[in-house]
């Protein structure tokens, strides 16, 4: 378990992270989300050890069971991607029979094994990207900390990387991103933070239901058509869509209610607040 | 050897080889090392090839012994040679924290020591590899033009001025881990070059200092020094770069901070 009580990082007068507390469960993993500049890479950079905390406590595994993949990785250009991996899964602890297994296996996982032997100083931001969470993965980390791994990738390179962590099994992850569509997919946590500060924090399903739960939905042709409606009930117009609480009606009831108005409506179903609904929510 | 002072210095290695520093440094003091014994041999020919001289005028040149000929290659390598070392050191730790490539290394386990030692260890090699086949060329050359060295008077003036190199890359090291990439060149070839300076013009009120080893290297040989003097610039210079270095291992810890990620 990863515990932080009261971090605190004052650069000068300007307060980057103030008070954040939370707790990482064993083996989950944990969306870190906020706009820019809202302390994300602050707080895991004073996780890392890299920046020194003006005040708070973490009860964190040793740095050699601690995995880092910052933003925009540099290397050591020029060295090339198995060498690289060489040196830092050994200064991680590992033997070099350890080492060489443990490189190749990254250098599959992450698709790498064509250019292994090439310069880093040739590599594309995505290519560089991947050695980014090789290197963090090699030692096999209990905690993994990742700022922003994908925001640098194409959709295709963005795919894979969220695979493989989807695909993480004993590792605690703690991940900062702005791309909430993919942490969606494979997030267990969420701790939303803003000025530093943490504005939210849960499982994705309790927050989610303190965000409007599941909801039903149902989306007219007219902003007009869909006023009258909500006039019915208690409800919440957004444009054309019109949500009812799914703990107050069933679908059951909500189609005997919208059958008279079937030739206005465009569709209807359930709806969860996104990831998304939530960030633009928790930010007013 | 401990484990992550060698992968660390297969890294430096590996850089000093990749970007050919391995064959332009020695051939730099190469160069240095061969310019004072051929042209001050020469430099008659050079003067009467050049032209201008009035018709008449006789041209003498004392004949120099072959240590004197050393001593001016030591000079030499005082001037353009030590610079480039200063500002090659002064970037080692600097640079790399202001890239940011160490930050991926600073999250690992690896003790400070390491670090400073790996950076150390490679410079003075390749700067010691520098100098001694520049050394060498310059011998030489002396040998050809001027008479012999002995083995063990080029033995004595290239470990005097290896402590001298100790003492340079120490300190510019310590100046790499405690400021930006900028402040520690400058403030490196401050005090270095300017040490250099000032002992060339004020150097006669003193005879114990590291500045004072380069002239020493050769003096011993030339029984031009009192040896007394020699021991205590040894020991003052050795001393002097142990604390460097611990002082670069603290500097180090606290600079953690500025390495951009």
């Amino acid at each position: 378990m990863i515990k932080v009580e009261n971090l605190t990082k004052h650069y000068g007068h300007h307060i980057a992270v103030q008070n954040v507390s939370f707790t990482l469960e064993k083996n989950t993993k944990t969306a870190l989300i906020g706009p820019n500049g809202a302390g994300k890479t602050t707080i895991l950079s004073m996780l890392t050890q890299l920046t020194t905390a003006t005040s708070g406590r973490c009860w964190l595994p040793p740095p050699k069971e601690i995995g880092f993949l910052p933003q925009y990785p540099k290397f050591y250009s020029w060295l090339n991607a198995e060498e690289y991996l060489m040196m830092v899964a050994q200064l991680s602890g590992l033997t070099k029979k350890q080492a060489i297994l443990a490189s190749a296996k990254v250098i599959e996982v992450v698709d790498l094994i064509k250019d292994s032997k090439r310069k880093i100083e040739g590599y594309s931001g995505g290519m560089k990207q991947r050695l980014g969470i090789a290197q963090a993965l090699i030692h096999q980390p209990t905690l993994l900390l990742l700022d922003e791994p994908v925001s640098a990738l194409d959709p295709i390179g963005r795919r894979d990387v969220m695979n493989i962590i989807h695909n993480l099994q004993d590792t605690t992850v703690l991940y900062a991103t702005h791309i909430l569509h993919d942490a969606e997919q494979v997030t267990d946590n969420v701790l939303f933070i803003q000025d530093g500060q943490i504005k939210e924090q849960g499982s994705l399903q309790e927050v989610k239901q303190k965000y409007g739960g599941k909801q039903l939905e149902v989306v007219f042709y007219t902003v007009q058509d869909a006023m009258q409606f909500a006039a019915q009930m208690p409800s919440k117009v957004e444009g054309e869509r019109v949500l009812l609480s799914a703990t107050r009606y069933t679908m059951h009831q909500l189609l005997a209610i919208a059958a008279p108005h079937s030739e206005k409506i465009k569709r209807l179903g359930w709806k969860e607040p996104s990831l998304e609904d939530i960030f633009l929510e928790v930010g007013k | 050897m401990n484990q992550p002072v060698w992968l660390l210095m297969q890294k430096e290695y590996r850089e000093i080889w990749r970007s050919y520093r391995l064959i332009w440094l020695p051939l730099v003091f190469i160069l240095l090392g061969i310019m004072d014994p051929l042209t001050t041999y020469y430099m008659k020919d050079i003067l009467q090839a050049v032209g201008n001289i009035p018709e008449g005028m006789a041209l003498t040149f004392p004949k120099l012994s072959p240590l004197e000929v050393l001593s001016a290659t030591i000079s030499q390598f005082q001037t353009i040679g030590i610079v480039i070392v200063i500002v090659l050191t002064a970037m080692m730790i600097s640079k790399e924290r202001e890239q940011g490539a160490v930050a991926l290394l600073y999250i690992r386990p690896i003790p400070v020591a390491s670090f400073i030692w790996s950076k150390l260890c490679s410079m003075l090699t390749l700067v010691l590899i520098s100098v001694c086949v520049g050394m060498l060329a310059s011998t030489y050359y002396i040998t050809l033009l001027y008479g012999a060295i002995t083995i063990r008077e080029l033995s004595i003036a290239f470990s005097l001025y290896s402590i001298w190199l100790l003492f340079v890359i120490s300190f510019a090291l310590l100046c790499s881990a405690w400021c930006k990439n900028a402040l520690s060149i400058a403030l490196s070839v401050l005090v270095l070059y300017g040490g250099i300076i000032v002992d060339a013009i004020l150097g006669q009120y003193w005879t114990i200092s590291p500045w004072k080893l380069p002239h020493y290297a050769v003096g011993v040989s030339m029984h031009s020094v009192e040896l007394q003097d020699v021991w205590l610039s040894i020991i003052s210079s050795v001393m002097s770069s142990v604390i460097f270095i611990v002082v670069a291992m603290i500097a180090m810890k606290h600079k953690k901070d500025t390495v951009t990620i």
